[in-house]
């Protein structure tokens, strides 16, 4: 074996272990930011209000990737309400599959041309703080994703969440990140006294 | 809706907008590879880039890569003739021999000359090429002064495709391919196969004889690769290509007689096996391992004259480190061992040598700056240790404009004919030499794209033959201060390219200090556009060069030309297009090469080629 390849294989062999090394370490760091900036990927940015917070059923469970199938929807729609019949089936445990038949009314008493301008206004402000995280570039990791957030009556964003992993934490982390930093320069856009919450599929696509 | 319903399901109580959905928002991202040896965001490299896809290929006039190549800014080149003749391209002014280019990751050149035979690379086994001008050896190592050029060969979609292709035109010159491409649960691969033929045209003037120099191309490329788990994947890709191509005045090795009925048979050969991994951590790489051939066999009046075969044996492993989003260190290490086999040198000519090389690179951005910062040293068993480095700095101003500026070494070792060709090689060389700096400043309009970027390289160490010894030596410098003018747009659906380059090239040593470099246009403009109508899609463009210099003294000149290209595309449905090209409209006679030892080198009058190909 020529001298040049056995030195090749010894630097190969050196890097490799320093990198090993180097990333035990800071695997737990990189968790831990996981941790403190959202837990089961939900981000809260102010407190949610108080109301809400009972009114969750589904909210404590770890809603990221357990949503896996949602059948027998119909919907019924009159100016003013709306009535979804859902049959939902999480799989938050392999073990525990749920399935459950909620049926929902929704009343919309906000005019369309308003939320127009709320849509519109959302979709730059993402626009703007869209990015592909660069490690996922490198791995070639791409996914489809829905985050939903609320936006308070005071025009913050609170609550968000993934309801539909892409697959990679890093790519649910890049849409929670990005929603987080949307900011309503008033709360002109919002009616309601309510939060208005809101759901937005995102795709991470690489050419 | 799925998604409003899980949205109304889980904030049940809570009153929503009816229509509280968006399209998808897709955050997708041109990605290039070969600038920072890591996939990376178009929009985060500090260097200026090129991407080629295979569509940019299908739509170009360009019958060969050197023609290809010489629309994009920054290029130049000259060939003994069309059709699968001697050709070399020039990157950034720099000699044919300072750009590097690799195939999948793997180096393909030939070690002897020092350069890649890009004419004997067939289009139709290319995918996408990748093009980074500027220095790039402190993370590459030998022959990146001027750039660095990958090519990705032919993968064809994931989902099954079949594509056909059959042409003629001009010249007799015929083409047919196939490709066939799938998958199978988490294993994907293709094959494509292509001929190509040409009764081709006299490759220098003569006033008396006329011979066509015909060329000859059989290829084929096949790919597997084998997705193991979101952490590891393996591609494997093998192309070849071999033929024969005529050519004109070759002198008899033993006899010293001149002669235009020359022909060569050639193979270039390219094995790449990609290992890629990745952690749920900060940590993430490849490994790389492949060959490369460049055979050439001449013949003399169908003898033997003489005969090449090189080959190149690349292992490369790198690891990234991203320790947070806007921090990453590279560490990497590369062994390379080029191989000659040929009667030409003195038999006690080492057949081979090794290179090894580690590098490191830091990328890093903060608020208002980018920093890439690389060093590599490179130990080769010829000429010893080599260190090279690189910082460049990336500005955003505003969320459409940037500026750019970098500084980076490079070299470029000493080929074996340099080393070892009787009674010119000498086998103590040094590398050549360089040091470039570069400001650039792109913007990122809606509607519009351009890059401005302007260049200075100094070489040293050139290696020329002396002038006392007629032997090899480090002896010449060169410097070279240019600009590139990119910008893509659309004017009433018209998809437009246009692309300024100059490139002052200049002697900076000897006798002919001042004089420009020979070869080399200063000034190239570049026109390319297209637009759909229907079922029918038209292109054009426009290649114009200034004078170029075709001796040291720069006492014999080349004057400028002009070529206009067009082509109409035609649906016929949604898997056969019929298309037809005429390539140099005007019939304009122009000269690209010329020496006082051959003479003139032809170039082609106006032609046509029918194409008719047929994918699902």
């Amino acid at each position: 074996m020529k001298p040049g390849l056995f030195l090749f294989i010894f630097l190969s062999a050196t890097i490799h272990v320093v990198a090993l090394n180097l990333n035990s370490d800071w695997v737990f760091d990189l968790n831990k930011h996981n941790e403190q900036g959202s837990s089961s990927f939900s981000v809260e940015i102010t407190h949610p209000h108080q109301t809400i917070r009972k009114t969750h059923s589904l909210d404590k469970k770890p809603v990221n990737k357990n949503i896996i199938a949602i059948k027998n929807n119909q919907t019924q729609a009159t100016l003013t309400e709306t009535t979804v019949t859902t049959k939902l089936v999480i799989d938050s445990n392999p073990e525990i599959k749920t399935e459950k038949l909620v049926k929902t009314k929704i009343r919309d008493i906000d005019l369309p041309e308003k939320q127009d301008v709320l849509d519109n206004f959302l979709k730059a402000e993402l626009n703007k703080y869209f990015y592909y995280p660069k490690s996922a570039i490198r791995r070639n990791w791409q996914g489809d994703l829905i985050v939903s957030f609320s936006i308070n009556h005071d025009g913050k964003i609170s609550d968000i969440k993934i309801l539909k992993s892409s697959g990679y934490d890093i790519l649910d982390l890049a849409a929670i990140n990005s929603v987080a930093k949307i900011e309503l320069p008033d709360n002109s856009l919002i009616m309601h006294n309510e939060p208005t919450l809101k759901s937005l599929p995102v795709s991470f696509r690489l050419n | 809706m799925h998604e409003k319903l899980i949205q109304s399901l889980l904030f049940s109580s809570v009153s929503i907008f009816s229509h509280a959905i968006y399209a998808a928002e897709t955050n997708s991202e041109e990605i290039i590879v070969t600038a920072n040896r890591y996939s990376q965001s178009v929009n985060d490299s500090l260097s200026s880039v090129t991407i080629i896809n295979r569509n940019d290929i299908e739509k170009s006039s360009a019958k060969d890569l050197p023609s290809l190549l010489n629309n994009i800014a920054g290029f130049d080149m000259k060939n003994n003739g069309p059709y699968g003749k001697l050709s070399s391209v020039f990157l950034r002014g720099t000699n044919s021999g300072h750009t590097l280019t690799l195939v999948d990751g793997i180096k393909l050149f030939s070690a002897s000359a020092g350069s890649t035979a890009f004419h004997h690379l067939p289009l139709e086994q290319i995918e996408r090429i990748e093009i980074v001008r500027g220095p790039r050896s402190s993370l590459y190592g030998s022959e990146a002064i001027g750039g660095v050029i990958q090519i990705f060969t032919r993968k064809g979609r994931k989902e099954t495709n079949i594509s056909t292709n059959i042409g003629y035109g001009s010249n007799n010159t015929r083409e047919i391919s196939a490709l066939f491409a799938g998958s199978e649960g988490k294993a994907n691969f293709s094959l494509n196969a292509s001929h190509s033929s040409t009764d081709g045209i006299d490759a220098i003037k003569h006033d008396s004889k006329n011979d066509d120099d015909g060329y000859l191309s059989d290829s084929v490329t096949a790919t597997f690769g084998y997705t193991f788990n979101k952490s590891i994947s393996f591609d494997s890709t093998f192309m070849n290509a071999q033929g024969n191509t005529e050519y004109d005045n070759c002198l008899n090795n033993t006899t010293f007689i001149n002669s235009d009925a020359c022909d060569s048979d050639f193979e270039q050969q390219v094995f790449s096996n990609t290992l890629k991994f990745a952690s749920d951590g900060i940590w993430d790489g490849q490994l790389i391992i492949g060959t490369s051939i460049d055979n050439d066999e001449n013949f003399w009046e169908s003898v033997e004259n003489f005969a090449f075969e090189t080959k190149r044996t690349d292992a490369s492993f790198i690891n990234n480190l991203q320790f947070t989003e806007n921090q990453l260190v590279v560490l990497g290490v590369d062994y390379a061992e080029d191989t000659v086999d040929t009667a030409e040198y003195p038999a006690n000519t080492p057949e081979s040598r090794d290179n090894v090389a580690a590098f490191i690179a830091w990328d890093s951005q903060y608020d208002y700056l980018d920093v890439n910062i690389s060093l590599r040293k490179d130990d080769n068993e010829q000429f010893g240790k080599h260190n090279t480095g690189s910082i460049a700095f990336g500005h955003s101003i505003n969320s459409t404009l940037k500026l750019t500026l970098s500084y980076g070494s490079a070299f470029k070792a000493p080929t074996f004919n340099d080393l070892y060709f009787p009674f010119y090689g000498v086998d103590t060389l040094n590398p050549e030499e360089s040091e470039s700096i570069e400001v650039g400043i792109k913007g990122n309009h809606s509607s519009v794209k351009w890059s401005l970027n302007i260049y200075q390289t100094d070489i040293d160490n050139l290696i020329a033959s002396d002038p006392d010894t007629f032997t090899a030596s480090n002896i010449n410098k060169a410097q070279i201060t240019g600009g590139e003018f990119i910008s893509d747009f659309s004017i009433a659906e018209w998809k437009t390219t246009m692309s300024v380059s100059y490139a002052d090239g200049t002697n900076e040593s000897g006798t002919n200090k001042g004089k420009q470099l020979v070869a080399r246009a200063r000034d190239t403009f570049n026109f390319q556009t297209s637009r759909h109508f229907g079922k029918y899609t038209f292109n054009a463009s426009l290649l114009a060069q200034g004078k170029r210099y075709t001796n040291l003294d720069n006492s014999s000149s080349i004057p400028g030309y002009g070529v206009v290209d067009a082509g109409l595309d035609y649906s016929i449905n949604k898997h056969i297009t019929l298309s037809a090209e005429i390539n140099n409209i005007g019939d304009n006679e122009y000269v690209i090469n010329k020496d006082t030892f051959n003479g003139t080198y032809n170039t082609l009058g106006r032609n046509i080629f029918v194409n008719l190909r047929y994918d699902i």
